[in-house]
């Protein structure tokens, strides 16, 4: 409970910073804030850190400091509320709400045995994202051992918010208590899951946010993810906010404001895992192409401030480099070559797939039947660049696995079930919103909510 | 009225549950902290106390850290004395080290061929050396 407390003004930095930038229903704001104020806050504590300042009270200082400005300019510009009226669903809502709450609360107890089971995460909770968190909150003297394979540590060179906002929070707390980086874990996979909900609430109605909740819930895969402590859930939520935030601006004639806000949760990405570095590229492609050069333009200036501070971290902070790389051109054309290794890599992204769920509910079935039951929408082709910047992330992952010096079947065993997880829940996100909205029903009061077109 | 859409989504919905009901047994069959890093936060909480509280520790052990054993070992210890850094003997120069051993043995031999003189032997194969003057 402490650990949620510390992490409190980060949450509520998150939460105007949203407000500010592009003012949503306040069911979305919410979870968008959680996910962006962890952020925001990891990026101030590494700079603390790095100027050699970092301390419980340099810390709650600058954020105080950024939240009374944030709270100053909230009164300031009286932001009006986007609450719109979202029309009365049909009258077997309760089915979905009753599920979605039962399957939720089974999550939480599979999250509570997972982590009474081993409360310090998985390995790599140990071996990189944590030791590392400790090391920053170790001060002056031992923060640059998270930075440095020197000392043993694996992988220096990985972006740093889940660790810097774990250190921050240790630094506030004054101990390294197991439970911070487990308290992080649950409030990202409930961030995700809210924002997944209240995203598809915004664009499409109350019944597409519970299928939607329900066939995350329903992918073992994610929810096996949820405790094991490492970056994979936050990343997931960082890709699924910037798309569900693009959807929206798309869906209200692409406004400076929420490409902004896209921009800034991409960029997050990029400061999360490496995987985000290509995601933000294919992020800012899917809106120089659908939102054309000036929402391009918005978008990469929003996102320059964290895209700095990460290649920043990157060229002069972190020391040594991966040697996950053929050093020539001519050995990774050779790796290229190889159609084992690419057989061996379509194999394991196909078993992965199929390992998200039970056979008898898995997550591809329950779509299959929602695609029966409600077809695709008329203009769901013009909707399909919202799948772009996930499935570009997927095809660098493929790339990557082809030019791995790693073992490849280390590799692939060790991680492709991860790099889905990563964009699931925005894969879910843009299946749903590819379908067609609810036929007129007599029990059916009021009007439905109207899909706002999404393309240009 | 159950029409198509209901009668789909009622099934989503109770798939969904029965899924999260099979998650909810799966996560009941893991292995409690395969990896030893809960069990050596208490292992090495006494070593913690006589240890200087940040710096490069020097790292003794009859696990080979080359090897799968002695890897995740090394791992686990490395997590619980953070933020202090323990990196194998000779690697870098230590004031004091750390011996985490598998097997008993005559430990303080041990610390003598790297340099070092046994300040406390706390039982279960964690010894805590400081450098011999040189």
């Amino acid at each position: 409970m402490i650990d949620f407390l510390a992490m409190i003004p980060a949450f509520v930095l998150g939460w105007i910073f949203v407000r500010l930038l592009a003012p949503l229903e306040s069911r979305l704001e919410v979870p968008l804030g959680l996910g962006l104020g962890a952020g925001i806050s990891s990026a101030i504590f590494f700079l603390l850190t790095w100027a050699g300042v970092a301390s419980r009270i340099s810390t709650i200082g600058a954020e105080a400091v950024f939240i009374g400005a944030g709270v100053a300019l909230l009164f300031r510009l009286k932001r009006p509320r986007q609450e719109r009226k979202t029309a009365a669903p049909p009258s077997w809502i309760w089915i979905l709400r009753i599920a979605a709450l039962i399957a939720f609360a089974l999550v939480v107890m599979d999250f509570s045995q997972s982590l009474s089971a081993n409360p310090d995460g998985g390995y790599d909770a140990a071996a990189i994202w944590n030791i590392r968190a400790r090391y920053l909150a170790g001060g002056p003297q031992s923060w640059h051992y998270a930075v440095s394979p020197a000392t043993g540590t694996n992988h220096p060179g990985y972006p740093l918010l889940v660790s810097a906002f774990v250190a921050r929070t240790w630094t506030l707390l004054g101990d390294l208590r197991s439970s911070t980086p487990a308290a992080l874990s649950a409030i990202f996979t409930l961030a995700t899951i809210s924002t997944l909900v209240a995203a598809l609430w915004t664009l499409a109605g109350e019944v597409f946010a519970w299928l939607a909740a329900l066939l995350l819930l329903a992918s073992e895969g994610f929810v096996s993810q949820a405790s094991v402590q490492y970056a994979d859930i936050p990343l997931s939520f960082f890709v699924l906010s910037s798309v569900a935030v693009l959807a929206i601006g798309a869906a209200r004639d692409w406004p400076p404001s929420l490409v902004a806000l896209a921009g800034v949760f991409a960029s997050m990405a990029a400061w999360t895992k490496n995987e985000g570095l290509p995601f933000l590229a294919f992020v800012f492609v899917a809106v120089l192409w659908r939102g054309g050069l000036r929402s391009a333009k918005c978008f990469a200036a929003a996102a320059a401030p964290v895209l700095i501070l990460t290649l920043a971290f990157k060229l002069f902070v972190a020391e040594g480099r991966e040697s996950m790389f053929p050093a020539t051109a001519s050995q990774a054309f050779q790796m290229i070559a190889a159609s084992s290794r690419w057989s061996e890599i379509f194999a394991s992204f196909a078993r992965n797939f199929w390992e998200l769920g039970p056979p008898w509910a898995h997550p591809f079935l329950l779509m299959a039947i929602l695609a029966w039951a409600f077809g695709f929408a008329p203009q769901a082709r013009s909707r399909v660049w919202m799948l772009l910047a996930p499935a570009g992330l997927l095809a660098a992952d493929f790339a990557v696995y082809l030019i791995t010096m790693s073992g490849l079947t280390w590799h692939l065993s060790t991680s492709n079930n991860r790099v889905i997880i990563q964009v699931w829940p925005a894969l879910i996100f843009s299946f749903l919103l590819m379908l067609r909205e609810l036929p007129l029903a007599a029990d059916n009061h009021g009007k439905r909510p109207s899909r706002s077109k999404t393309s240009k | 009225m159950w029409n198509r859409t209901a009668l789909a989504a009622l099934a989503v919905a109770l798939l969904a549950i029965a899924a999260a009901m099979r998650s909810y047994e799966l996560s009941s069959q893991q292995a409690p902290d395969p990896y030893g890093v809960t069990a050596g936060q208490t292992r090495f909480a006494a070593a913690l106390e006589l240890l200087p509280a940040t710096g490069v520790i020097g790292y003794l052990t009859d696990m080979p850290v080359g090897e799968n054993t002695g890897s995740i070992a090394y791992m686990a210890a490395q997590y619980a004395v953070a933020p202090r850094a323990i990196v194998p003997i000779g690697k870098l120069p230590a004031e004091w080290a750390l011996g985490n051993f598998a097997r008993p043995g005559n430990f303080a031999e041990r610390g003598a061929q790297a340099g070092y003189r046994v300040v406390r032997d706390l039982g279960n194969g964690v010894v805590i050396y400081r450098r011999t003057q040189p």
